[in-house]
């Protein structure tokens, strides 16, 4: 087990080819030896077939026709009834059955010396009744027989040469067709081998390589997802593709940990999810800010609350997505304005911002905030504006405090008071409250009608 | 025109470059003795005839060469083959360690065996008792002429030039019993007027005398055995060395 395991940790795609490399030489080399070895086996059977045993096939071949013709002679010597031909024969069957002996086969040399002696024998038998005639009969019966002999030797000799020869060549052929089914299965296995294992291969890259990469790719899609619950993967074999689940699945962990914390940090932060400026909690603490530095520097605050006229009917007759791009435009809009100024803009409420700008007396908010509703009822809002006649206006109240002895509640107040008072005016209008009754001499806002 | 001569120039060259390639096809020098019935005699008209000398034909045929033949004395045929005077000796010459020293041998091309002939008559076997006080003649310089020497050392040989000669003194009486190859003896046996000469005994049993004829040639000859050997099997495959062997013999005699 322990080793399996190590195995399974320590076994890489790297690993797997050297592996793999390793057995295809390793395999090449046994078949190579292997072929060589066999085919020089094959190869000295055909040599000895070539040089032992036809030569062999050939000379029984030979001395069977030796043996025929054996046959023919000593007939010619029974029929022949003539001393000349008689003696010729004689002489002819002798060289014959001595050249027996040549080949060295025992058997063959007995046979040929027995004919040989038959023959001898009618050719003696013949000679002596011509000399001395007797009974014609007696004399042809004993010839006869020794001729019978002659031949049955023949015979004998003929079918032992044949059977022999052919129980050769059939050894001949047996062997050649056992090389040849032997050639046949090595073959066979040696092309088995790879083409099984090519399968196998097919099996282990499917399984180990290509389905924990798709499993990965899949792993990878549902990142984005808000629901990836899905089960776990198995882990790859492959050390590379296991680092690689693991990276991804890393990745995954790390991407919904990120996008929770995106969602906590959007709470947090003091951004308006909509608009994109502050949001009412950064406005709070914006104007504390600017209290608490305009105390120290003896300077003043001030603060315009802008509230979009006819809004609600807005997004009735538009629809909120509508309503939505109005507002998003008046807050692009008046960030626009406060950048580089110091003023901070912040969604207030529904369709309301504030602008807060620390050190501004009245006047100057005054006059900024005529700017802002200039600018806003001069906003192309997307083509709505163009289509419907809408159009977008803003009722702006403005105040201003002391510093040291205001307080953000108090400004907020006056300011609430002074766009309630546009608002009766009849919108799209600034208006302004001035709120210090503690010290008059120093006032030197005024109405900015 | 210029050109045209020039070109001609050098068909002319080339012409002459290739000439001996394909006007001079090879020739070799055959020697064979010619006293050697039935394997090689001299014709009545004069030219070399026989067994040996049909083989030779065939053979030269088969490595597409030209050959010329000539009878060259027994007993020299083998200091002329090494002196270069010719290229192959085809003469029934027995495979021997001694030849073997100083020419190549080709494989066989028949083989034979060694056999007593005389007057069943008088010689009635052939052990050293048999043939005591007899004259045993033998053609010099073979295989035979060995043997006796060794075999009998007590016994009289009687040896001549080559075989026709051995025989005529066998005719004549002047010796007993000659020994020689059997197949060559058949041949003269079977002549009528022979009739009184027999084999006698049974052939010689000595590994010595079983013998192969071969094709010699000089040993710094280069591929010309292997050549000759491969026109050997090639005539015995293509039924050419069958047609000669049956004009000759009754019965093969590879």
């Amino acid at each position: 087990m322990p080793l399996r395991r190590h195995i399974e940790e320590q076994l890489t795609l790297v690993g797997a080819g050297r592996i793999f490399v390793v057995l295809a030489v390793v395999y090449a080399v046994a078949v190579v030896g292997l072929s060589v070895g066999f085919l020089r086996h094959v190869e000295t059977g055909a040599a000895s077939i070539q040089e032992q045993r036809i030569p062999a096939i050939l000379t029984q071949n030979r001395n069977a026709v030796k043996v025929e013709r054996l046959g023919s002679l000593v007939r010619s010597v029974y029929l022949a009834r003539d001393a000349r031909i008689e003696r010729q024969v004689q002489l002819q069957v002798s060289a014959l059955t001595q050249s027996f002996s040549l080949d060295r086969n025992e058997r063959l040399s007995a046979g040929g010396r027995r004919i040989a002696e038959e023959v001898k024998r009618i050719v003696e038998l013949r000679t002596l009744a011509r000399s001395s005639p007797g009974d014609a009969a007696e004399e042809e019966i004993i010839v006869r027989r020794a001729y019978e002999d002659a031949m049955k030797a023949v015979e004998g000799l003929s079918q032992y040469l044949a059977g022999d020869a052919a129980l050769a060549a059939d050894d001949v052929s047996r062997d050649i067709r056992d090389a040849a089914s032997r050639i046949r299965g090595i073959w066979i296995a040696i092309l088995a081998v790879p083409a099984l294992g090519a399968l196998l291969l097919f099996w282990l890259f499917q399984r180990h390589v290509v389905r924990p990469i798709n499993g990965t790719i899949d792993r990878l899609a549902t990142i984005g997802a808000e629901n990836r619950d899905g089960p776990p993967m198995a882990e790859p074999v492959l050390g590379e593709l296991r680092m690689i689940t693991r990276a991804v699945e890393a990745y995954g962990e790390l991407s919904a940990e990120l996008r929770r914390t995106n969602e906590a940090l959007q709470v947090l932060s003091g951004q308006d999810a909509l608009t994109h400026v502050g949001n009412r909690r950064s406005f709070d603490a914006a104007l504390d800010l600017a209290f608490a530095e305009g105390a120290r520097a003896d300077g003043r605050v001030s603060l315009l609350l802008l509230d979009l006229d006819n809004f609600k009917h807005i997004n009735d007759v538009h629809g909120h997505q509508v309503g939505d791009v109005c507002l998003r435009t008046v807050a692009s809009a008046i960030d626009g304005h406060c950048r580089g100024t110091g003023y901070k803009v912040a969604r207030y409420g529904g369709e309301e911002f504030a602008v807060i700008l620390p050190g501004a007396d009245l006047a100057a908010a005054v006059l900024f905030a005529e700017r802002l509703r200039v600018a806003v009822s001069a906003l192309p809002v997307a083509d709505v504006t163009a289509r419907d006649g809408l159009r977008l206006t803003t009722s702006v109240g403005v105040a201003s405090l002391d510093a040291a002895t205001g307080t953000p509640a108090a400004l907020i107040a006056a300011a609430d008071a002074a766009l309630y008072e546009a608002k009766n005016a009849g919108r799209n209008i600034v208006r302004c409250r001035r709120t210090e009754p503690a010290a008059p001499a120093r006032a030197k806002s005024r109405s900015a009608g | 025109m210029w050109l045209s001569r020039r070109f001609g120039f050098t068909l002319l060259l080339l012409a002459a470059g290739l000439a001996p390639a394909t006007a001079g096809a090879e020739t070799l020098r055959v020697a064979t003795e010619g006293a050697y019935p039935p394997f090689n005699y001299v014709a009545e008209d004069g030219s070399l005839a026989g067994f040996d000398v049909d083989i030779a034909k065939a053979i030269c045929a088969e490595m597409k060469v030209v050959c010329s033949y000539r009878a060259v004395a027994w007993d020299g045929i083998i200091d002329g083959l090494v002196a270069g005077d010719y290229d192959l000796v085809v003469a029934s010459m027995a495979h021997t360690p001694e030849r073997a020293a100083r020419v190549a041998f080709s494989d066989f091309y028949y083989r034979s065996h060694s056999v007593f002939i005389g007057d069943a008559s008088q010689i009635l076997g052939t052990s050293p008792e048999n043939l005591a006080g007899r004259r045993i003649g033998v053609a010099t310089e073979t295989i035979q002429a060995d043997y006796l020497k060794r075999t009998f050392p007590g016994l009289t040989i009687v040896e001549a030039p080559d075989s026709i000669v051995i025989l005529k003194m066998l005719e004549a009486g002047e010796v007993d019993v000659v020994l020689g190859d059997a197949i060559q003896l058949l041949s003269w046996m079977e002549a009528a007027e022979h009739a009184r000469f027999e084999y006698i005994g049974d052939p010689v049993g000595d590994a010595f005398l079983q013998s192969s004829a071969r094709i010699a040639a000089r040993k710094d000859a280069g591929d010309l055995v292997a050549r000759v050997n491969e026109a050997i099997r090639h005539i015995r495959l293509d039924g050419t060395y069958d047609r000669i062997n049956d004009a000759y013999f009754p019965f093969s005699i590879y």
